[in-house]
């Protein structure tokens, strides 16, 4: 068939996980890029993204937590990068929801 | 008797004093060693009378020769993250049916035993503190760690972690991280924090080595080898070999390798190894023991009042080499040991 139009190509939602410390000190990165995953799970890592994103960053004290785990989010999207950076023990809500299931595909790394 | 009743004063600079040692004539010479004898002695003197300040200053409970005997709580989290869970096992309670229960109980009396019988410490706080030990912490959790009064241990998800509570140095490190906060408070950021994450690793694995009565060469200098999984084993991290614990392990030996980076509070268990290695360095060199006199030499200078809690590794290192100065004598073997082994990892 000619002079057909393909229709755009869903290029999806870059997505960047690490987290650190912890008393192992262990870093474990995730990187996914949403187009490669099936539909249904797509759309629910692009809505936990979008649910982290609009959630206000809590309130961060001085700390006197030891060993706790910290997480850094970089999400890239039509070519702008968001970034976000949290501890274990200060995760709003849906932060936590998304470095829930983020942390379920990251793997060690030097 | 108030020997300094003004605080005395060195005129001539001991770099100069040691130049005149080394190019000086006989007599230029000796009257050169004893003004610095009679210097460092007067330094030796400041650093002990800041010592019984400090000591002064800390509560009532810890001038009493009491204590002894721990106080322990273990509480069952069963997966939660938020509040505390219900009592598993008090103080002298008999063992629960629990492993992970029965581990912490016995690791928390472990890690009160060698503060007790070898620094002379009761508890967290040096005045009795319960010690409050949180188990099954989360789902999978594959952490531990100390949020500023108790210890949280998870279960491991079996693939990274494993049961945290099986694993005493851990157990150790964590306790030692209250310790520290009582008595220096290092921050927990860049080399301050590095230094923080050193001292629970240190403590941790004298605990483990004073359980096991092993001395300086039995050691294996592993943390964590009870509580890895099969993707980090054998251990999370090597005081003696920094940097070969697991196939993920990026620890430096020396300061060559330091790692500038922002993650992890400024790679506080990334650089942690170079203290690491040097306490090792001293402890195999001195032989024997390490609890009694490499591990005196760093628990004394986690104590020391001429330290900040935003030190670096040099101060730290003269801090230890001053400690060693005051508990065994300037000329001692420890001091020489001591700074050879901060030597070897190039930050002396």
């Amino acid at each position: 068939m000619t002079g057909s139009t393909k229709p755009p190509r869903n290029t999806g939602m870059q997505l960047r996980f690490v987290q650190t410390g912890g008393v192992g000190g262990v870093k474990l990165v995730a990187e996914i890029n949403t187009s490669q995953l099936p539909p249904s799970e797509t759309a629910s890592i692009e809505h936990l993204v979008d649910a982290a994103l609009a959630e206000a960053p809590p309130k961060t004290e001085t700390s006197r937590v030891r060993d706790d785990l910290q997480y850094e989010v970089h999400v890239t999207r039509g070519g702008t990068t968001t970034s976000f950076h949290a501890s274990e023990r200060d995760l709003a809500p849906n932060v936590a929801a998304l470095v829930k299931r983020l942390a379920e595909r990251a793997e060690p790394r030097r | 008797m108030a020997i300094y009743s003004q605080r005395p004063t060195c005129i001539v600079p001991p770099d100069l004093l040691k130049r005149l040692i080394l190019e000086g004539d006989s007599e230029v010479r000796v009257r050169a060693l004893e003004t610095l004898s009679l210097d460092i002695s007067v330094r030796q003197a400041r650093a002990e009378i800041a010592g019984r300040r400090d000591f002064d200053t800390r509560p009532l409970g810890s001038l009493v020769d009491a204590g002894g005997t721990p106080n322990r709580v273990i509480h069952d989290q069963a997966q939660a993250t938020t509040g505390v869970g219900a009592v598993a096992r008090g103080e002298g309670q008999p063992a629960s049916k629990d492993s992970a229960v029965n581990e912490a109980y016995d690791g928390l009396g472990a890690t009160y035993k060698f503060y007790w019988e070898a620094c002379r410490r009761d508890s967290i706080d040096a005045a009795g503190m319960l010690m409050d030990g949180l188990v099954h912490y989360g789902t999978n959790y594959n952490n531990a760690m100390w949020d500023g009064d108790q210890m949280l241990f998870g279960d491991g998800d079996g693939l990274l972690f494993t049961r945290f509570t099986a694993s005493l140095d851990v157990i150790g490190h964590e306790l030692t991280h209250g310790v520290t906060q009582y008595e220096l408070n290092l921050v927990y950021s860049s080399q301050a924090g590095a230094l923080n994450e050193s001292m629970s690793d240190v403590m941790g694995s004298l605990v483990k080595q004073y359980a096991l009565k092993q001395t300086a060469p039995q050691a294996d200098w592993l943390i964590g080898p009870d509580c890895v999984g099969p993707k980090l084993k054998p251990a999370l991290r090597s005081m003696k070999a920094p940097g070969t614990a697991n196939s993920y392990d990026n620890q430096p030996a020396d300061m060559d390798g330091y790692v500038k980076t922002m993650e992890d509070h400024g790679g506080v268990h990334t650089n942690s190894g170079i203290p690491n290695h040097a306490f090792y360095l001293l402890a195999i060199k001195l032989g024997g023991n390490a609890w009694e006199r490499a591990g005196r030499i760093w628990y004394e200078t986690l104590r020391d009042p001429k330290l900040r809690p935003n030190s670096g590794f040099r101060s730290f290192a003269s801090a230890t080499v001053r400690q060693a100065g005051i508990i065994y004598g300037t000329s001692s073997a420890e001091v020489s040991a001591v700074r050879e082994a901060w030597s070897a990892v190039k930050v002396l």
